[in-house]
């Protein structure tokens, strides 16, 4: 008998499993199965959607055969399965559950596609089918990995140590991406800011996309990177295609029914990412921001990862809360600045939306366009170009939280998005706590 | 064009479409049993409808253990789905018969399995190894049809085609 761990990457859910049952009469069954997950050596875990068929058999006889493949040579393994019990809550539930609500989230089903049940399977008997492919792929099984994992223990190190080192929040999240593309091989990844004020994420900083996406929002609770931040609870998916295929089979199933079901909700990161990892940045009882992978490699990410990748989230978590909070230092005189060009922006602040506006294309909202309203006001009534991180917190005006106020994300943001936008004005951090207003253009400022 | 279906457990109506969609060479998986209701699975290179039965293109290499189960007593299912929509059917039937493919069988065998291929190629599954696929050592397995039913998962799944 096969060894059950050494199916590891059958259980990934890339490439859909199958359930043979079969009722008290002797009629027999067979259905597709999202994903079968590995318990321990002697059990499996399937996730029950939908009172079926398979289940309503299994209540009856409780023997299975399952059928599991490999998600790269598409070999086959027939596991003999009994079904032991269905369970409804804790954590194998909650983290199944965990899976399903990214999803559900993401393709408008909320609450309705859901899971009703982990049925837990004891495994009686594991078997590789013998020519379910002819020999020329299994020959061309992915080499092992031996000797890697000292260097990733190395890798992690080495992270470890930059981010320590780093002095400021933008050093800190440009060091934090860096690292993890080069030490950890990683193609694409971006860290999104909450913001606590209205309870979003924001995107703040990206590597491996054709844009860099700064200021994107997701709101809490959806989709991969909303489900991690309301759960606080890392999250990993492969074979995301797979699932997203599933899951849009169901609600077109659905939507002929004459369910009425919101729309798929589009979020940043990859259209045609495989795998996706997000990890929440924790620290005590306060979330600060999501950290998220991606890859089009359906098994990028394996379990060493999240240990790994875990134990750095708890570290840049608290880094950036360290430095959140430094002294602001006091102003230095304002040097002498060079003549003007005569290009013109015109800038437009929606107090309704909160939000500013750059020659009638969307800049930026919430507390970053308040503080760039506060600037380019000021600016524009005294010609003042130097400011201080002390004094937009004192500034009721700006709304920003008496405490933990992610001023200096916020800042970051408001910079990029001028980067992407509006490259003629710039905000430029001289030294801790201060920045200077900079513009190489007219400005002309309204207010709708 | 309609097939209606005889069959004590059901009567189902087979219209074109449905027809079309069960003989366009999607992915199909099989369940038989045993004598003491163990159930097994099978990998097939798809059907062809007949007016009240159908006949089904079973792997024999690893399908050792339902061919016996289908000797034994003749009980049958399949799943024809298609891998990038999951739009999926279940036949059921009884009294399964093995048998030799005849020419004609061995032809439109071979087409279904190729087209089985592409459709685990769209899904992203590399050609190379799609073409690995074995679907080299097929036997005719005829059935008297007794259900259809829409598979597709979905709270409707297990629902008769009617």
């Amino acid at each position: 008998m096969t060894a059950l761990p050494e199916l590891m990457p059958c259980f990934q859910g890339v490439v859909p499993a199958a359930i043979a049952t079969c009722d008290a009469a002797g009629v027999p069954n067979v259905a597709y199965v999202s994903h079968v997950y590995y318990l321990d050596e002697g059990h499996v875990a399937l996730s029950c959607q939908f009172f079926n068929k398979t289940r309503r058999n299994i209540d009856q006889n409780p023997y299975a055969c399952v059928k599991v493949m490999h998600p790269v040579t598409l070999e086959a393994w027939r596991l003999d399965v009994k079904f032991i019990r269905a369970e409804t809550s804790g954590p194998l539930f909650d983290e199944m559950e965990l899976r399903i609500q990214a999803i559900a989230t993401h393709t408008g089903m909320k609450g309705i596609f859901r899971l009703l049940s982990s049925d837990i399977y004891e495994v009686l008997d594991v078997s590789h089918v013998r020519g379910y492919v002819l020999p020329r792929a299994s020959e061309e099984l992915p080499p092992a990995r031996l000797g890697e994992t000292r260097a990733e223990l190395r890798g992690l190190q080495v992270l470890s140590d930059r981010v320590s080192r780093t002095e400021d929040l933008a050093e800190l999240l440009e060091v934090l991406l860096n690292s993890l593309c080069e030490l950890f091989r990683v193609r694409h990844a971006m860290f999104l800011m909450h913001d606590e004020t209205d309870g979003r994420l924001y995107a703040l900083e990206s590597r491996g996309y054709e844009n860099s996406g700064a200021g994107a929002e997701v709101a809490m609770g959806e989709g991969l990177v909303g489900t991690v931040a309301k759960t606080r609870r890392l999250l990993r998916l492969s074979g995301v295609g797979e699932m997203l295929r599933y899951a849009r089979a169901v609600r077109n199933e659905m939507q002929r029914d004459g369910a009425s079901l919101h729309a798929e909700i589009p979020l940043p990161g990859l259209c045609d990412a495989q795998s996706q990892m997000a990890l929440p940045l924790v620290v005590g009882d306060r979330l600060l921001g999501v950290l998220v992978l991606e890859s089009v490699d359906p098994l990028a990410f394996e379990d060493w990862h999240e240990a790994y990748l875990n134990l750095l989230a708890n570290q840049a978590a608290l880094a950036i809360e360290r430095l959140s909070e430094q002294p602001d230092v006091e102003p230095a005189p304002e040097p002498d600045r060079p003549p003007l060009a005569a290009r013109k922006r015109v800038f437009t602040w929606y107090p309704k939306d909160e939000s500013v506006f750059v020659d009638g294309e969307y800049l930026v909202r919430g507390v970053p366009a308040r503080i760039l309203w506060k600037l380019l006001s000021e600016h524009d009534a005294t010609g003042r170009r130097e400011f201080g991180n002390r004094e937009l917190r004192m500034d009721e005006s700006l709304g920003l939280p008496p405490y933990k106020d992610n001023l200096e994300s916020r800042l970051i943001l408001l910079r990029k998005r001028l980067v992407e936008r509006c490259p003629d004005v710039r905000i430029v951090p001289v030294k801790r706590g201060r920045f200077t207003f900079e513009r190489d253009c007219e400005l002309l400022l309204e207010s709708r | 064009m309609l097939y209606h279906v005889s069959g004590t457990r059901a009567r189902c109506l087979i219209d074109g479409e449905l027809k079309q969609f069960l003989e366009s060479g999607h992915v199909c998986v099989v369940a038989t049993r045993d004598a003491g209701l163990r159930p097994d699975w099978g990998h097939a290179a798809g059907v062809r409808v007949l007016k009240d039965r159908c006949v089904l293109f079973l792997e024999s290499t690893t399908g050792a253990r339902s061919l016996n189960n289908l000797r034994d007593n003749g009980m049958i299912a399949a799943v024809i789905s298609e891998p990038a929509t999951h739009r999926s059917i279940q036949l059921k039937g009884r009294n399964a018969r093995i048998r030799e493919m005849n020419a004609a069988e061995k032809r439109l065998a071979a087409r279904l399995a190729q087209s089985a291929r592409q459709g685990v190629i769209e899904v992203g599954i590399a050609p190379r190894v799609a073409a690995s696929w074995n679907f080299e050592t097929l036997v005719a397995v005829e059935f008297e049809l007794t259900g259809v039913f829409d598979a597709t998962p979905g709270p409707k799944a297990g629902a008769e085609v009617k």
